[in-house]
């Protein structure tokens, strides 16, 4: 097994930190340059530290237009990852290959990585939600077409000797020949994220692609999981826990009270619509542009209430008055401590999150058997914890990676062993065989 | 003339027909004698027959196609430009064996009628462009269809709340919410919308350089209070496009067809409103 961390990196600027905020709805009139290079600092200590402690992953991601994430280029965090550390894998989960229209420019930037970081890379490709294909001005209904083609052309620029002429559909070059190549042969490996469409899992399998699940509810989770399955073996093969990752929010701490004070905060930072509590608004126009996901082909995973609000397919507002005035810029909104009524809302979506495992903060002690529920139900070759996040601070964060390093990380692994979740990096996921070298 | 209708309920007096055009299902609306009206609808789709296509039917043969990826019609899934639309109406034409028309189009059926202009003027006894998309305005800017959602761009096309809750008769004491219908119509035609029309949103830039050319008389209808094409956009027509003239309705909003149906019947006619 391959234990990765992770956060959003969140923008924590105390005017936005636990307010109601519609997504798209924020100038970037607020950021504040200093405090941006001060919270990267801080992030990027983070993760070399959780490389010190024994993590075998670090994972990016990148969202644009919010300020639930600094990281709105996880390219540029990969590359000095990639030089200031030394072992662990630097996963980005994903780029977001649609929108943009130049993926050769995105083979070069993702090949250099990879040869700084001497074949750590692991990249991931995602589609994006309606936040991204506005941000960047990408034809929604063409998402999906636009994400098989740039990865097709992607391997082909990464692996195949140049030059060559690339003519797609979408994509269109006379003269493909970079000048950098990955350091992994033929090219590093691709992993892909997501909780909503079938239609990806299902490309996922059919091409013997890992599939990272997003956290929302085990047993949904693994019903997703199993529709992988089904598929691999109308494709001839049987999927095993190497093509399987899982990323959940965890939490350790050194006493119960501390860390239940800490889970809090992934509920108390910036809004942010894909952390459940947070009060982070969906705009639903933005979430479900047309032709971005398909209406009906949607995994178990996509009922929960968590992603139906976080992608924006519970109901829209139709109300007649409301919808006929202009659309305005709410801007920043007015910050008011939050009264007993709102703290007592924010406690029961908390413990809910709690009670499903959504989210698992503790002390070692009580973490590991929670963690190893969650192996035993879906027999992850890969996983992530998800921490240091919203308004957890870096003391929060380093407190929980140091006690991961020593007591959670070893008893996980052996834990994996047991159950024998071997991880993509032991068995190749294109072929189901084991990886020469590896002990 | 003020009446209400349902979504897409087609009255049994009016024809449903479909026509193969290359490779694609057309379907198309037909009713009454005379001289042939082809209108085309917006970029939220085909409403149905309007009460302005019934007024229409009584002086002319009236045709109402769903453009191609639109309602009923198949989606052309190769089609990028609403030019593309434009030519398979052509070819609609010719399959139909009709050689002259009177062309009128609103908001995106505009742009798509003004484009048929450029390709095959002597096809067209006279142009109706009812706040036509296809030329960017140099002040203002086109409402955003996808960044305001369907819904909002569709009520901003009316004169103001009420108005839609009249035309949909709509007790506001009932209820209060777009019907489902209308909505799911407005959500599928917006992805047809955005596969031809998306950068740049609602202009073309070899449309105004083609339209010195097209002598057809063209009137162009405009509600002065049209909050999702700027007007300039007709001033620029009027200026470019050698015999036309713009009428500007007071008080109506984008939804010229549904809130001053007789200024659109006059400007069919020849007349004025």
């Amino acid at each position: 097994m391959k234990i990765g961390y992770f956060t959003e990196r969140p923008y924590q600027d105390p005017r936005i930190m636990g307010v109601t905020l519609t997504d798209l709805d924020l100038s970037n009139d607020i950021y504040d340059a200093q405090l941006s290079a001060d919270l990267f600092d801080r992030y990027l200590d983070e993760k070399v530290y959780a490389e010190e402690v024994g993590f075998d992953m670090l994972m990016l991601n990148e969202h644009h237009s919010t300020p639930f994430q600094l990281g709105g280029v996880m390219n540029v965090e990969a590359s000095i990852l990639a030089r200031i550390t030394n072992r662990a894998k630097i996963v980005l989960l994903g780029n977001v290959l649609p929108i943009w229209d130049d993926p050769l420019w995105l083979a070069e930037t993702l090949a250099i990585v990879d040869v700084i970081s001497r074949g750590r890379l692991v990249s991931g490709w995602v589609r994006g939600t309606g936040r991204e294909s506005v941000a960047h001005n990408s034809q929604g209904p063409y998402n999906w077409e636009r994400f098989q083609e740039a990865h097709d052309f992607i391997v082909k620029a990464w692996s195949t000797p140049g030059p060559f002429r690339w003519e797609g559909n979408h994509y269109h070059y006379r003269y493909v020949n970079p000048g950098m190549r990955p350091f992994q042969k033929p090219h590093p490996p691709i992993w892909i994220p997501g909780l909503m469409s079938k239609n990806t899992v299902e490309w996922c399998a059919r091409n013997r692609i890992p599939y990272v699940m997003l956290a929302t509810r085990l047993e949904p989770t693994r019903l997703s999981f199993e529709y992988y399955d089904e598929v691999a073996r109308a494709h001839g093969y049987e999927a095993g826990t190497q093509h399987r990752g899982y990323l959940f929010k965890v939490h350790v701490d050194e006493t119960e009270e501390l860390a239940w004070e800490a889970g809090r905060r992934f509920l108390e930072g910036p809004p942010n619509i894909f952390l459940e509590g947070s009060r982070g608004l969906v705009n639903p126009v933005m979430q479900n542009l047309p032709g971005m996901v398909s209406r009906t082909e949607l995994l178990p995973t996509s009922e929960v209430f968590a992603a139906l609000t976080s992608r924006g397919r519970a109901d829209f507002d139709r109300d007649i008055t409301r919808a006929a005035a202009p659309p305005v810029l709410s801007g920043l909104p007015v910050k008011a401590p939050e009264t007993p009524a709102e703290r007592a809302l924010r406690d029961v979506a908390y413990q809910s999150q709690l009670d499903t495992m959504s989210i698992i903060t503790g002390t070692p002690k009580t973490v590991l058997p929670k963690i190893r529920e969650v192996l035993e139900t879906l027999r992850p070759g890969q996983i992530f914890f998800w921490d240091g996040d919203g308004a957890m601070t870096h003391d929060d964060a380093m407190r929980s990676l140091r006690l991961m390093g020593a007591e959670v990380l070893p008893a996980v692994r052996d834990m994996a062993q047991e159950l024998e979740l071997c991880d993509a990096f032991e068995i190749d996921p294109a072929t189901n065989r084991p990886i020469a070298g590896v002990a | 003339m003020q009446m209400t209708w349902q979504v897409r309920a087609i009255p049994a007096s009016v024809n449903e027909r479909a026509c193969d055009v290359a490779g694609l299902d057309v379907h198309y609306l037909r009713k009454g004698r005379g001289p042939i009206v082809l209108h085309l609808h917006d970029s939220l789709g085909n409403w149905g027959w309007l009460p302005l296509y019934e007024e229409l039917a009584q002086h002319y043969d009236v045709i109402v196609p769903d453009l191609p990826g639109y309602g009923a019609s198949q989606r052309p899934e190769w089609a990028r430009h609403p030019r593309d639309l434009a030519i398979i109406v052509l070819q609609l034409l010719d399959r139909l064996g009709i050689d002259r028309v009177i062309l009128s189009g609103i908001g995106l059926g505009g742009w798509v009628a003004a484009e048929m202009a450029t390709m095959r003027q002597s096809a067209i006894d006279r142009l109706v462009l009812l706040a036509p998309a296809g030329l960017k305005p140099r002040h203002g800017e086109i409402a955003d269809q996808m960044l305001r959602g369907p819904l909002r761009f569709g009520l901003g096309g009316f004169r103001d709340a009420d108005s839609f809750r009249d035309h949909f008769a709509i007790d506001r004491n009932e209820v209060d919410d777009v019907p489902d219908a209308l909505y799911a119509m407005w959500d599928y035609s917006t992805e047809m919308t955005a596969r031809i029309v998306w950068k740049p949103w609602m202009f073309s830039l070899e449309l105004p350089h083609l339209l010195p050319g097209v002598a057809v008389p063209t009137s162009e209808v405009w509600g002065t209070n049209d909050e999702l094409f700027p007007i300039d956009c007709g001033h620029q027509y009027v200026e470019r496009l050698p015999n036309a003239r713009l009428e500007l309705v007071t008080g109506a909003g984008h939804w010229v067809d549904l809130e001053r149906p007789g200024a659109v019947l006059a400007a069919i006619s020849g007349g004025s409103a």
